[in-house]
């Protein structure tokens, strides 16, 4: 839990200090004057941020993808704070939030008007503006600064047993909860089974997504043994597979092999002793097309793979294998509507207590790397990009603590 | 002296009295290799009818194992009927058959499955693992197709057909079924929008079938002019859309992926090293090339493309400009249609499927096509996009019957629309019939066509008994 509070509006900030990012690798320390807060806003005082993926990619390339960065850039987006002040309006959209709550923020801000938004699907709304994306211009600034002024509508309270970097991890954790929700109900199977493939973060969280829908056993694939043995020794896995990276080099051995470490899942056994066969439903978390194509071979006719890692933006894939078997291919973007029920699955998952009856590890032992203040964000941006560190630690999630 | 009908399921072993007789069939030995022959069949066994075939539909399917004695990657290893689109006659009934009487006019579920398995307990029975389907390769000994005099067919996938269905018709249902249940699986919403790319059986009926289930538009395109214009001249669209040749064959060959040394086809035999498709329309597919840029210029091809047909059915400009009454201001306008159907199988099209449809909608594979394609998935990650197969059918033959009879119904009563949709008549789908079992090598050559020597519309081709 955080020791520091926040005192009296006499003490209120009129500038945020925060680490942009102004070239790849090279980020500068800036104070910039936070605009009077907005009606139904709130100014939230960073607590934690958790580093993605994405914030990585953007912090070597200066790019995601397609995405150009155009200006300096504000990292962060799974960031959970204190409230500093409350906009004179945001008690309508949150009732009863109030100086000193502790909160997390969902950082994409949709446009509230389009068909997309009123169906309830506001993460593909096309005007959504998403904090430390380049997707929009001006951009929209990340966590990885004091103090963020943030939509009240779009900002969560955390209950007493959420500590800020549990916080910071509902982030990712609505990420997991909303690709589950797409994968649907597993109709076909008797027995309650998944396939993760990528034992990062975002496999992890899937696992715990999983499981509190129900699902008890779970196949983790990775090319990395110690991800594969944190999976299994923290309870996010059943059963674990290490797969040989080998690359095909013309597109039927590619194939050829995709099938081959789809067999070998196939023949794994349970913890009960009974085969793995194809399961019902594949998160796809490594955005890597080999995966991809494993991925289909590995899951059963008319079961689903689900797209949560991206990669790429081109693959190829045995589409034939799609069409005879009858799979799905279910993407997911994000999330919408999922801080709630990720709310709710962190507090059993960090107080050790089951959800609907069915027990989570505990994802506060993902957070493996620390990193306390604004001067050392650099450091942690650089330890996020590793999967060990110096001393040949895993590194699973890597926090910035203010 | 003629080989016995092989895949013929085993009658039981009944005492001395049980008939075989002798049958035609016209069997495939290779590419274009046709012949007649000479078969025998045994009386019907337990649970079966003995049915002559009076009709049978020429698919896709047919017309690729005719030309390459292979379907996709399924290369044929033994002599095989084809035909699978069938209706015929009741001409003996079997022990333990109830229900049926001599001359009940019957449509063919020709698929078999094994009915035990889980996945069959569930009713998806076109996935079970030990399917047997008439006239496929895939299992082995191959299960014969229904171009032959008479077959014995358990009774339990013969659909009794009432008399306003004719022959054509219900060897048509067939292809409905595939249409019924792509749009099964695709749930549309009603008032929802879709689009059907192909304008060839399927995706005829697949656009009648989306209609029927209350999408308010259905854009139909394909290569061919005609085709687009027989479907929104018989309804089974409510907009058509011709998307100009030059643009479907702009991917440079990829047959370099799969002429390389180190591949072939992985079913094994199969002579040809390239994949086929079931689409009759063309020889070889090529997927796209490995070279980025001209990939990314068919990847913009297929964007242009979505956009076109996408303007077809809404404007973000001035309403009172709009020249046809069918566009209308769509306020929900999304960005794109909320199913897109895709019954061509080519690669291009799925891209232009995944740009045309609107973020949180859903891509439907209707049918085989080519084996490996190169997507660009992101687009389906950004917009959340589902892609869902599509294999057969299952469940859908009393739907189909149900359908024809509603809308015969309608004609009766001489209610033009404005009551419900009215599926268009499968009866003037069937375009070119050829008399004769021995006359099929012409009904094959004829339904790889999409127009014959007159300059006709070529959509289905029949063989009649």
């Amino acid at each position: 839990m955080s020791t520091t509070t926040i005192t009296s509006s006499s003490e209120k900030s009129q500038k945020s200090r925060g680490q942009y990012l102004h070239e790849p690798k090279a980020l500068k320390l800036e104070a910039r004057d936070l605009a009077p807060l907005a009606a139904d806003n709130v100014r939230i005082a960073i607590r934690s941020t958790t580093i993605c993926g994405s914030d990585v990619h953007y912090y070597t390339h200066f790019a995601n993808g397609n995405i150009q960065v155009r200006e300096a850039l504000c990292l962060g987006h799974e960031a959970a704070g204190q409230v500093a002040e409350v906009g004179s309006s945001a008690s309508e959209a949150a009732p009863g939030l109030k100086m000193g709550d502790a909160v997390a923020l969902e950082c994409g801000v949709p446009c509230g008007q389009c068909a997309h938004c009123r169906s309830g699907r506001y993460n593909v709304c096309p005007d959504l503006r998403f904090r430390s994306s380049g997707s929009k211009f001006p951009h929209y600034q990340g966590t990885l600064q004091e103090f963020v002024d943030h939509p009240a509508r779009w900002v969560h309270r955390l209950p007493p047993e959420l500590d800020f970097e549990a916080g910071a991890l509902l982030e990712p954790l609505a990420v997991a909860i909303h690709a589950a929700r797409r994968a649907g109900p597993d109709a076909i199977s008797p027995r309650r089974a998944c396939l993760v493939f990528g034992a990062g973060a975002v496999g992890l969280l899937c696992a715990v997504a999983a499981r509190a829908e129900g699902c008890r056993d779970v196949v983790m694939v990775d090319i990395d043994e110690g991800r594969l043995g944190f999976a299994l020794e923290h309870g996010f896995a059943s059963v674990v597979h290490a797969v040989k990276p080998r690359r095909g080099g013309s597109l039927q051995e590619k194939l050829d092999i995709a099938r081959e470490t789809a067999t070998e899942i196939g023949e794994l056994k349970w913890p009960d002793g009974e085969p793995v066969g194809r399961v019902q439903r594949t998160f796809e978390c490594t955005g890597a097309e080999s995966c991809l194509q494993s991925s289909i071979y590995a899951t059963a006719s008319g079961g689903s793979v689900i797209l949560v890692g991206m990669g790429i933006p081109n693959h190829t894939l045995p589409v034939s294998e799609l069409t005879t078997r009858e799979i799905n291919l279910v993407a997911t973007w994000r999330y919408a509507g999922a801080y709630p029920r990720a709310i709710e699955i962190a507090k059993a998952s960090v107080t050790g207590s089951p959800v609907d009856g069915n027990a989570l590890p505990d994802i506060s032992q993902m957070i493996t790397h620390r990193f306390n203040g604004l001067d050392v964000v650099q450091e942690a941006l650089e330890m996020a990009r590793k999967t060990r560190d110096a001393d040949g630690k895993l590194v699973v999630k890597t926090v910035v603590d203010f | 002296m003629a080989p016995s009908a092989t895949g013929e399921t085993a009658p039981m072993q009944l005492p001395a009295m049980s008939k075989a007789s002798s049958i035609n069939a016209s069997v495939l030995h290779g590419p274009r290799d046709l012949r007649m022959e000479r078969r025998t069949i045994e009386q019907p066994g337990i649970g079966q009818l003995q049915v002559a075939v009076k009709t049978t539909g020429i698919c896709g399917s047919d017309v690729s194992y005719y030309k390459k004695f292979a379907n996709g990657d399924l290369c044929a290893c033994m002599p095989l009927s084809l035909g699978h689109e069938s209706s015929g006659t009741v001409v003996a009934i079997g022990p333990q058959v109830s229900g049926f009487r001599i001359g009940d006019r019957v449509a063919l579920e020709v698929g078999i499955p094994c009915g035990q398995c889980g996945i069959c307990r569930k009713g998806r029975y076109n996935l079970c693992k030990k399917m047997r389907f008439r006239s496929s390769a895939k299992s082995v000994p191959h299960f014969q197709g229904t171009l032959q005099e008479r077959i014995n067919h358990p009774a339990m996938w013969c659909h009794r057909l009432p008399d306003h269905i004719s022959f054509d018709a219900a060897a048509l249902l067939e292809p409905l079924s595939v249409a019924i249940h792509a749009v099964n699986r695709a749930t549309p919403e009603p008032g929802s929008t879709a689009l059907v790319l192909g304008a060839g059986t399927v995706g005829l009926l697949t656009a009648a079938m989306a209609r029927q289930a209350g999408c308010a538009t259905v854009t139909i395109t394909d290569v061919d002019q005609g085709r687009v214009d027989y479907a929104i001249a018989k309804g089974f669209a409510t907009h058509g859309y011709v998307v100009p040749r030059p643009m479907h064959t702009v991917s440079s060959s990829s047959s370099i992926l799969y002429n390389s040394s180190s591949s072939s086809s992985s079913g094994g035999g199969c002579e040809s090293g390239t994949s086929g498709t079931s689409t009759p329309l063309d020889g070889i597919m090529t997927p796209a090339s490995s070279t980025y840029s001209s990939f990314q210029s068919q990847l913009d091809s297929a964007k242009g493309l979505a956009a076109d047909m996408l303007a077809l059915t809404t404007t973000a400009t001035n309403y009172s400009s709009s020249t046809s009454l069918l566009v209308v201001e769509d306020e929900d306008d999304g960005g794109g249609v909320d199913i897109t159907f895709e019954c061509t199988g080519k690669e291009i099209c799925m891209h232009t499927a995944l740009y045309a449809t609107r973020p949180g909608g859903k891509v439907i594979m209707v049918g085989m096509g080519t084996p490996i394609q190169t997507l660009p998935m992101s687009v389906a990650h950004l917009r959340e996009i589902d892609i869902l197969g599509i294999f057969r059918y299952a469940n859908t033959y009393a739907t189909g019957i149900r359908l024809l009879t509603a809308a015969h119904a309608q004609k009766q009563k001489g209610i033009a629309g404005g009551a419900g949709f009215i599926l268009p008549s499968l009866d003037d789908m069937v375009t070119h019939r050829f008399k004769g079992l021995d006359n099929a090598k012409g009904a094959f050559e004829l339904a790889s066509r999409t127009v014959d020597d007159d300059g006709n519309l070529v959509l289905k081709v029949v063989i009649e008994a």
